[in-house]
């Protein structure tokens, strides 16, 4: 569905390339988390995904299509929830009135099953919202427009808690095997039921893509006490109540997995997972 | 998804406009009435002036309205509506005045052509109608007023005596150019008239008007803010600059005793040059669609060398 290839991108007056080189590719039906440190490019990458930036070098290609062309036809079937956006003072009813046209698959009934989840309706007025109201508002609106390609960035970031499991439902309830999401958070333990791919970057590298499947079926994620040796552990993080360990799975044992501890096992021990996921 | 037109649609240009004018409502009111206080003051000031000075007595009936018809012709039909073009073209990058705003923008599912001309129509045509509605609007205003001067002849609207009695600045410069002067009986008078010359005058003003348009639209998609101002001083000094040039190579002659126009307007060359330095303004808009075209969320590069080239690549 999405095709990345060869990608090269800086901003000017900044010698230094956010990424070179880069390459990635997006199936649809699934819903990717996109994790990197501060400044990996997480963002720059969606904006390059969308059209929004254009690269120096390589293409990004939504259903054959370069997405740097901006044409209707993939622009109608892509959004971005960008983390911080300005909805206009106006009732969500008019904005779906001057928007919702330029998206052939939207569907109001969907919009108003969205609105009703956050306990909004249509009448709601956009300019009077708080942030993080507006960003739910902006998201029910995202999902209604039913895109192949959703892009989200921190989705969560202004969500109360009780609006952090709301979010997880929305998004669950508006997924189906033609559509992408492709959600870029630090807020890990927000989505990480949600994900079904996991892509961590760190400048041009792709250090893990991989299915939370393929992950839980080669990684064991367990909580061990202090006393208990952690000598065949791949990565060990100390927590309150002793270790956060990940062991290689090699009995085929069910884990849950901890996505912030595969995040920092990730970026510590690069060669080792780059191993086990080769 | 292949269903959908990727080059043109009228009702997908239709709705990015209907979009854009509600969406930036509040913006286009405050241009409205940044219009209509001036012109409300003006016609004010100027029934005041004529009472203070007595004038009136010198109006038949209605004249006064044609008199303030005239007063208003040469900056307002002519100039002004240029001006407010130009002014206007600060707002052709206003949907992407921040990253947020060219986000929502830069995302609406239409063809770039659509959009950009879009932003043609509201900072040209929307624009001059705006201009006149609000000297409608003075008018109507001032008629309010008219009562408290109690003086009949104020009765009636400004707006219709424009297009009445409204010179034309293509006929005037038509029939001024075209006019071969002379000396009858020992005064100076029009002797002859060349219609050609005329018509090279007048087709010269009008590419200069489409000149100066197309100067400020490339502006407007080069600068985000303030764009009208930042291409006003670059203009301003590139003549001056000019000028400095000519007056260094010792060229200054051209200027005097109306050599370069007197030249120009009876040159057959001139006819060719006017309509090769059309290819200005033409190149101009193109090159305006181009760097609208290639906008990108973040702008940081706004060098004009590589802007050029991402518009030739």
């Amino acid at each position: 569905m999405l095709k990345i290839n060869d990608l090269a991108f800086s901003y000017s007056g900044n010698n230094c390339k956010v990424f070179n080189d880069f390459s990635l590719e997006f199936e649809k039906g699934a819903v990717y988390g996109l994790l990197g440190k501060n400044g990996t490019g997480k963002s720059t990458l969606l904006y390059l995904i969308t059209g929004l930036l254009h690269p120096q070098q390589g293409t990004v290609l939504f259903k054959g299509e370069e997405v740097r062309r901006r044409l209707p036809s993939t622009l109608s079937d892509m959004y971005i929830v960008p983390e911080e956006f300005e909805l206009p003072s106006m009732t969500m009813k008019q904005y779906v009135k001057l928007n919702a046209p330029f998206y052939p698959n939207f569907s109001e009934e969907q919009l108003k099953q969205n609105l009703a989840l956050f306990d909004f309706d249509e009448n709601i007025r956009l300019g009077d919202l708080s942030m993080g109201q507006k960003k739910k508002a902006y998201m029910c609106f995202a999902l209604a427009a039913n895109t192949s390609l959703l892009v989200m960035d921190e989705p969560t970031n202004g969500l109360d808690i009780p609006s952090k499991s709301e979010f997880r439902r929305l998004i669950a309830s508006n997924m189906s095997d033609e559509k992408t999401i492709i959600i870029s958070t630090h807020q890990v333990r927000d989505i990480d039921s949600l994900l079904d791919h996991i892509v961590i970057i760190d400048q041009s590298s792709v250090l893990l893509n991989a299915s939370s499947a393929d992950i839980c079926r080669r990684l064991l994620f367990t909580n061990q006490p202090l006393s208990e040796p952690t000598d065949g552990a791949f990565y060990v993080q100390p927590s309150v109540s002793g270790n956060s360990a990940i062991l290689l799975n090699e009995y085929d044992e069910e884990s849950r997995m901890n996505l912030e501890l595969l995040f920092n096992g990730v970026l510590a021990e690069r060669e080792k997972f780059a191993q086990v996921f080769k | 998804m292949n269903a959908i037109n990727n080059t043109f649609s009228f009702s997908r240009f239709g709705m990015v406009l209907k979009r854009d004018l509600v969406e930036n409502r509040k913006r286009y009111i405050g241009v409205f009435f940044v219009m209509f206080i001036p012109f409300l003051a003006y016609q004010l000031q100027d029934m005041q002036d004529i009472i203070e000075l007595s004038l009136i007595r010198t109006y038949e009936q209605g004249d006064y309205m044609a008199s303030l018809a005239t007063d208003l012709i040469p900056c307002f039909y002519g100039i002004l509506s240029l001006a407010l073009m130009c002014a206007a073209s600060d707002m052709t990058s206003v949907p992407m005045g921040s990253k947020q705003h060219a986000t929502n923008y830069m995302m609406m599912p239409a063809t770039n052509l659509e959009k950009f001309l879009s932003r043609v129509l509201i900072n040209t045509v929307m624009v001059i109608v705006m201009a006149y509605v609000a000297l409608l609007c003075a008018d109507l205003v001032r008629m309010l007023f008219v009562p408290f001067y109690e003086i009949k002849e104020f009765y009636g609207l400004t707006l219709p005596k424009v297009f009445v009695s409204g010179s034309d600045p293509f006929v005037e410069i038509y029939q001024g150019a075209g006019r071969d002067w002379g000396t009858v009986e020992g005064t100076r008078a029009v002797v002859d008239f060349n219609p050609a010359r005329g018509i090279i005058a007048a087709s010269w003003l009008g590419v200069l008007v489409l000149l100066i348009h197309s100067i400020f639209m490339l502006g407007g998609c080069i600068w985000r803010k303030a764009a009208s101002i930042k291409t006003l001083a670059l203009s301003v000094g590139f003549i001056f600059f000019g000028l400095w040039l000519v007056e260094q190579c010792n060229l200054s002659w051209i200027f005097h005793d109306d050599y370069l126009l007197k030249w120009y307007l009876n040159s057959s060359l001139a006819r060719v040059l006017t309509y090769l330095l059309l290819i200005v303004p033409i190149f101009n808009w193109w090159l305006s669609f181009r760097i609208f075209s290639l906008k990108q969320v973040v702008d940081r590069d706004l060098s004009l060398k590589k802007l050029l080239k991402k518009a030739h690549s």
